[in-house]
């Protein structure tokens, strides 16, 4: 019965192989050459892909890491460069405040001698940065308790204030700027004369970074001695670019070459009017002959000019 | 029983060319070659597989031809594609008649056909048998002293095997075109061994019967 079975399965089979084989049927042509067209192109395409199989495994954790990467390489660029901007540039940012408070410079500069540090060239912009600090810190002490903070009691002595090492200023610069600015209140309009080196440290604050400044005069308590000696040590190579400044110009009203560039006409005007009242006419015309050759259609008002005779 | 008509000669070589011979590489191993960049081993796989898969899809599709090089370029496009991930862990034939398999499914889910080949699991369904034998018979030519089959008796048979039900014809194309075993069948398929045994059986029998009526 099984034999039989698989005989007549066999027949079967061998009619159904007869019958195909009469037939002779195939696919078509083009469905064939398609087949074969698209296995070859695969496997043109395969060395790539079996190449790239790592790759693309780690395709984006190392886009990820590229991402991160490149964001605080981007982040730290930023922070450097905004850190080692030129104290001019910072001042020109706040010169406005120069123009509100000219009388402040003078105070100001007089008592800039009880704050011991690196000399700076004085400046008219950075004398609206001590201003402004100025202000911040009148605000931070009027905020601040009595007797919480050792370092503002001493403030308010200026003897104790003018015998502050320039050391522990260096190690915390937040404080830094705070003796400037309560100098300048503590002794009103008592100063002497302004002295360069007083102005040295006016520049020195307006070089210090912005966010060194305000956060400490706005929040009243000491920085922290290793945050701020790291800001310091950041600010030390705009402190001396400043301090090269300095001796090139001693004790005049003179912008960095880059603000001067970017200071606008009516200003840098006002600064030459300045000049003249001030009976600067040397510089002044130095200013103006600079001012012509950047503004050459700039109408010059008289008080600009050199008074006939003067000369 | 009588005896069946010989193939010709011409056909038995062309068959024998289709069979591999022993010492030419498996087809496990050419697919792994062509995996690995080999383009002439594609071209070998398909020159071995290529009319019986085309047979498989046509008689499954009651002799629609433009439908059947429709299916089989996406079946070996489907093996083009997975080639890199071939794993040889059954016989190639079982994957590549499998991947046949779930195209028609597709096919028939698409065009709503009743007949599918799962939803018939009874193996004795529907038997147009008598049908079947009138339309051999009727094919009949008027030459009973051929050896081979005459191109009309051929269609008749062949059109005998496209009307048994779709469970049946499933398992007899697999058997006779994928030289799938019975338990390749039944794996294949999703059902018992003895299930697929006696499809198998029902749908022999229905073609003898009508061999025998035809002669």
């Amino acid at each position: 019965m099984t034999n039989r079975s698989q005989t007549e399965a066999r027949d079967i089979a061998n009619a159904y192989r007869a019958a195909n084989d009469a037939l002779d049927e195939r696919p078509g042509l083009a469905a064939r050459n398609a087949i074969l067209a698209a296995a070859a192109r695969a496997v043109e395409a395969k060395p790539a892909a079996v190449g790239s199989l790592p790759m693309r495994r780690w395709r984006f954790p190392l886009a990820a890491a590229a991402t991160v990467l490149i964001s605080t390489i981007a982040v730290i660029i930023a922070q450097r460069t905004e850190r080692e901007m030129p104290a001019a540039l910072i001042a020109e940012s706040n010169a406005p405040e120069s123009s509100q408070a000219p009388s402040a410079d003078a105070s100001t500069a007089g008592k800039l001698k009880a704050a011991p540090a690196a000399a700076v060239v004085p400046a008219p912009a950075a004398s609206g940065e001590l201003a402004a600090v100025e202000r911040k810190e009148s605000i931070a002490f009027a905020r601040q308790e009595p007797g919480t903070d050792e370092r503002s009691a001493s403030r308010r002595e200026p003897g104790r204030v003018r015998s502050a090492p320039a050391t522990a200023r260096a190690d915390q610069p937040a404080a830094a700027a705070a003796p400037v600015a309560s100098a300048a209140t503590d002794t009103g309009g008592q100063g002497p004369e302004p002295e360069p080196r007083a102005r040295r440290n006016a520049q020195i604050a307006a070089a210090m970074p912005q966010p060194a400044i305000a956060p400490a005069a706005d929040a009243a308590p000491p920085a922290s001695p290793a945050v701020g000696g790291a800001l310091m040590r950041d600010a030390r190579p705009a402190v001396e670019r400043a301090e090269a400044a300095a001796v090139t110009s001693e004790a005049v009203p003179a912008m960095p070459s880059r603000a001067k560039t970017t200071e606008t006409p009516e200003r840098w005007l006002a600064r030459i009017i300045e000049l003249r009242q001030a009976a600067r006419d040397d510089e002044a015309d130095a200013e103006l002959k600079k001012l012509r050759e950047l503004h050459p259609d700039l109408t010059i008002p008289a008080a600009a000019l050199r008074r006939a005779g003067t000369r | 029983m009588g005896q069946i008509a010989a193939p010709p000669a011409a056909s038995i070589i062309g068959r024998m060319r289709e069979r591999p011979p022993s010492e030419v590489q498996t087809d496990e191993q050419l697919m792994l070659d062509y995996g690995a960049g080999d383009a002439a081993a594609f071209a070998r796989l398909f020159d071995r597989h290529e009319r019986p898969v085309y047979r498989f899809l046509l008689r499954s599709l009651g002799g629609d031809a433009a439908r059947a090089d429709d299916l089989l370029q996406e079946v070996w496009l489907a093996v083009v594609r997975n080639a890199t991930n071939y794993e040889p862990r059954a016989k190639f034939t079982t994957w590549l008649y499998g991947i046949a398999r779930t195209r028609l499914i597709d096919h028939w889910r698409a065009v709503r056909n009743d007949v599918s080949l799962d939803a018939a699991n009874d193996p004795e369904a529907d038997d147009p048998g008598d049908t079947l034998v009138d339309r051999i018979a009727a094919a009949r030519t008027n030459e009973p002293e051929v050896q081979a089959m005459s191109r009309a008796q051929a269609q008749a048979f062949i059109d005998a095997v496209e009307e048994l039900p779709a469970p049946q014809r499933e398992a007899l194309l697999l058997h006779l075109e994928g030289e799938l075993t019975l338990d390749e069948i039944a794996r294949l398929t999703a059902v018992g061994m003895e299930t697929a045994k006696s499809r198998l059986r029902y749908a022999l029998a229905k073609l003898r019967a009508a061999l025998e009526d035809w002669r």
